[in-house]
């Protein structure tokens, strides 16, 4: 299909990149590594007085944080870049350039660079994540493993859309180009369980809920404690929220091809 | 009388660009407020979390209750909103990597002091914009906040907060001065955000280390920009360990204003041999 | 049919006020006052394929908003038009391959890869098969003589083989309609020359519509044969470049510079002295005794050096806004 050639050229692209650029690739995997460790660092320091909260095991927690690693490592590796591309785009008034592409907007906005950095971590939590699982003895099945990696790609589908609906809004508003930065710091709000913001009100919870679903669902689910409920609302929020970013950023460009000069 | 009017005249032109950067300042409302919330979110997500793990242990942890824990984020944020350059980006980014270090080298400031005007307002609109907030939730959870009342102890808190933060420019300064040899520079600037979230109580009170990692961060200057300024304020030390703390702060804000001025001086001769 | 109609075309914006220094920013954290700008106010013209057409006008005059409203970048507030038979601002993708839209100071080719790498993604993106792209890549890279170049990284190159490096990525495609926006700004008087020698080739060639706005006369004297002048959104000329010149400017201008002192009145027979700061005076004569005035300088005074040109474009445009 047309727009997976485009695609593979781009990751070609971003190979070259890498090459010309080694020493950036070096600190930046670096860097997302030693994030990484730090994140599950965190979480070890942060539960060593309590072995048990919210429900889950202090192991459960660390697993938690190691997977949540895996899955923002294909995550900043393949989409988050684009984010940052994206404010630049709109910060310099280069988005002329994008709309006079023949190719769909939304994607040279969202899968258009790459930083491959980022799947050292990926990997690296990976590999880690195996050997919890064997040491600590979490049971997981064939079934579970294949749920997680459903589950995984809808919360990278739902977390790609919160984050590129929230960035849409820097067409009207183009001086926030820090807003990339809150949007990636509350979206950190999904390493903890869902279960640790349930006793918040009522109306705050229902405002995060696409978030903290985000890495616990699918880590649940791993686990074979996943609640049937909370996938299926995974999926519906995965599929609702990628249908409002696109009607949403038509309408957008629809008032840029209006208002700007 | 020549000399008392070149004073003014420098005053003044510090006052000046001190003015123009809080109009900027204004008008960037946006991205302040965006700064803001950024700050605010990791401090809240520890709260939420104590707030549970409290709970499952009984109601407190290593002797600290919910609203101990409360009003140390609270204050967290506060201090990582005002207290906390963010100059080392700028400083490496803009002024090095894309040269416009040439036009501070042409004015007749020291290059130290134009970015400290110019982070200054920044620093207070987000610091009033924290303490507002606080000031806001003391009114509604009275219990929550709980600030020391002894006027000799809050003004020795103010001091530490006045030296936190030049303690922490200048460090950051001297981060962002390292761009002068490493055209790639924000693995370091990472390793420097994990580093500090640990060893400044950003994370989690430095209470809870074990104590042999306590005495380290007591050595480290990081704890003296978060930690001790907020513990101060909170009206946890007595005069004496007061006076201590204000005492390492110097003691690390000489230290570091020499590693800046060698690191300036070399720095620069790198900078205008290539001629950028 | 016609490559492109437009008709009655008007574009408005707005635009937020604020009042300058330190009290008008903190007015402005409360209460924003918005303004209507016309950019471009009821314009028709038509543009047959093939042809290579210059908007000209002052900054502000509303030729880039036209330009943008033709590459379905801008959306028209009312009007008409028709680009290739589709309507620009529904951007479909059979319209953008066929166009090309080059403004001056933006570029498109990778900043720190080869311009080869920038061009074999715009293979991709305008689909281009490999032969054709083959063939039209060569055939530019020769005209553009860049053959060296192409596999040096961007930043590495110099203003001009980027800037030739960037035609190229825009031309890849072999696009019907090239739009031009004010392409020889910042560029230097040899680079400005083979830009429009390029331009009137490619025209020639590949039988391209060329559009080009610019506020430089040169631009539009060298290549274009038909002009359209906009000031303040409107049209106020339509037609071939040598009727406005002779219909608008009956005046030429002559800057001398004199090796001996020249008294004032001596010159006032030949012609209106615009400027009197010897050594140089510029002055106005009537476009037919251009020459005769230029040989009697010479003859009746001692002359170091003398320069004939066209009026200033401000002037002409100002002489055909008060005609009309």
């Amino acid at each position: 299909m047309r727009y997976l050639n485009l695609f593979i050229t781009l990751i070609k692209i971003s190979f070259s990149r890498i090459l010309i650029y080694r020493g950036n690739f070096a600190s930046h995997a670096t860097s997302s590594v030693g994030w990484g460790i730090f994140s599950v660092i965190s979480i070890m320091l942060l539960t060593s007085k309590t072995p048990v909260v919210f429900g889950w095991s202090r192991n459960e927690l660390i697993l938690l944080t190691v997977l949540m690693n895996v899955i923002f490592g294909v995550y900043r590796s393949f989409i988050d870049a684009n984010f940052w591309r994206f404010s630049q785009i709109i910060h310099y008034g280069d988005l002329d350039i994008v709309l006079l592409k023949p190719v769909d907007s939304q994607f040279q906005m969202s899968l258009w660079i790459f930083d491959l950095s980022s799947l050292l971590r990926f990997l690296f939590a990976s590999i880690f994540a195996v050997y919890l699982i064997i040491i600590f003895h979490i049971p997981v099945s064939f079934v579970s493993i294949l749920f997680f990696f459903i589950l995984s790609t809808a919360s990278i589908i739902l977390l790609y859309s919160i984050t590129f609906i929230l960035l849409t809004l820097t067409i009207w508003f183009t001086r926030l180009s820090n807003l990339i930065d809150l949007i990636n710091t509350v979206t950190n709000a999904s390493r903890y369980p869902k279960e640790m913001f349930e006793h918040l009100t009522t109306f705050v919870f229902f405002i995060l809920l696409p978030i903290v679903i985000i890495i616990s669902t699918p880590v649940k689910a791993l686990f074979q404690k996943g609640s049937l409920s909370d996938s299926i609302l995974l999926l519906a929020f995965a599929f609702v929220f990628f249908s409002i970013s696109r009607v949403f950023w038509k309408f957008a460009l629809r008032f840029y091809a209006s208002a700007s000069g | 009388m020549l000399s008392a009017m070149s004073f003014q005249k420098a005053n003044m032109r510090y006052f000046r660009i001190f003015f123009l950067q809080l109009q900027h300042a204004i008008e960037a409302r946006s991205l302040s407020v965006v700064w803001f919330l950024t700050a605010l979110t990791t401090p809240l997500l520890m709260l939420i979390f104590w707030s549970g793990a409290t709970a499952a242990a009984g109601g407190r942890i290593f002797s600290w209750s919910y609203s101990n824990f409360a009003t140390y984020y609270l204050f967290i944020a506060l201090a990582s909103s005002m207290l906390t350059a963010h100059i080392q980006e700028d400083v490496a980014f803009e002024d090095i990597n894309k040269g416009n270090l040439s036009q501070y080298i042409l004015k007749p400031f020291p290059y130290y002091t134009s970015k400290f005007l110019l982070e200054l307002p920044w620093r207070l609109f987000q610091g009033s914009l924290a303490i507002s907030g606080i000031v806001i939730v003391a009114l509604f959870f009275k219990n929550l906040v709980s600030v020391t009342s002894s006027p000799i102890i809050l003004l020795l808190a103010i001091v530490i907060a006045i030296l936190a933060f030049i303690l922490s420019f200048t460090f950051k300064m001297i981060l962002g001065l390292l761009a002068f040899w490493f055209t790639e520079i924000s693995g370091v600037m990472n390793v420097n955000e994990i580093i500090f979230s640990i060893a400044s109580g950003t994370l989690i009170p430095l209470e809870f280390f074990p104590n042999n990692l306590r005495t380290l961060f007591e050595i480290l200057p990081f704890s003296y920009m978060i930690y001790y300024p907020i513990i101060a304020f909170l009206g946890k030390l007595n005069t004496t360990s007061l006076l201590q703390v204000i005492l390492m702060q110097l003691l690390w804000i000489f230290i570091f204003s020499l590693v800046y001025k060698f690191t300036w001086a070399k720095g620069r001769k790198t900078f205008t041999a290539v001629g950028l | 049919m016609s490559a492109i109609t437009v008709n009655h075309l008007n574009k408005t914006y707005k635009s937020y006020r604020k009042d300058p220094g330190f009290f008008g920013s903190v007015r402005s954290l409360v209460k924003r006052k918005y303004e209507n700008i016309p950019a471009v106010k009821d314009i028709s013209f038509t543009i047959e394929s093939g042809e290579l057409v210059g908007f000209i006008g002052p900054n502000g005059a509303g030729k880039t908003t036209t330009l943008k409203c033709l590459s379905g970048l801008l959306f028209p507030t009312s009007g008409e038009i028709s680009v290739l038979g589709f309507k620009p601002f529904e951007r479909k993708n059979e319209f953008l391959k066929q166009i090309s839209l080059v403004m001056g100071q933006k570029n498109q080719l990778w900043w720190d890869l080869p311009p080869m790498e920038t061009f074999l993604l715009n293979k991709e993106i305008y689909q281009i098969p490999k032969n054709h792209f083959k063939k039209t890549l060569d055939e530019l890279i020769s005209i553009l003589e860049v053959e060296d170049i192409i596999n040096i990284q961007v930043r590495k190159l110099s203003l001009g083989q980027r800037m030739k490096c960037e035609l190229i990525a825009a031309l890849l495609h072999s696009p019907k309609i090239l739009f031009l926006d004010e392409p020889t700004i910042g560029l230097d008087v040899v680079m400005q020359k083979k830009l429009r020698d390029f331009v009137r080739e490619y025209n020639k060639k590949f039988n391209a519509t060329v559009i080009l706005t610019s506020h430089y006369m040169e631009d539009v004297r060298q290549l274009c044969d038909r002009i359209i002048v906009i000031d303040h959104g409107s049209i106020l000329f339509d037609g071939k470049f040598d009727e406005l010149v002779k219909k608008h400017t009956q005046q030429k201008i002559i800057s001398v510079i004199f090796e001996k002192e020249v008294l004032r009145e001596k010159l006032l027979k030949l012609g209106i002295i615009k400027d009197f700061d010897l050594p140089k005076v510029v002055l106005l004569v009537k476009r037919e005794n251009a020459n005769s005035v230029a040989e009697k300088l010479l003859k009746d005074f001692s002359v170091l050096d003398m320069n004939i040109e066209e009026p200033d474009i401000e002037d002409v445009i100002r002489n055909v806004f008060s005609k009309s």
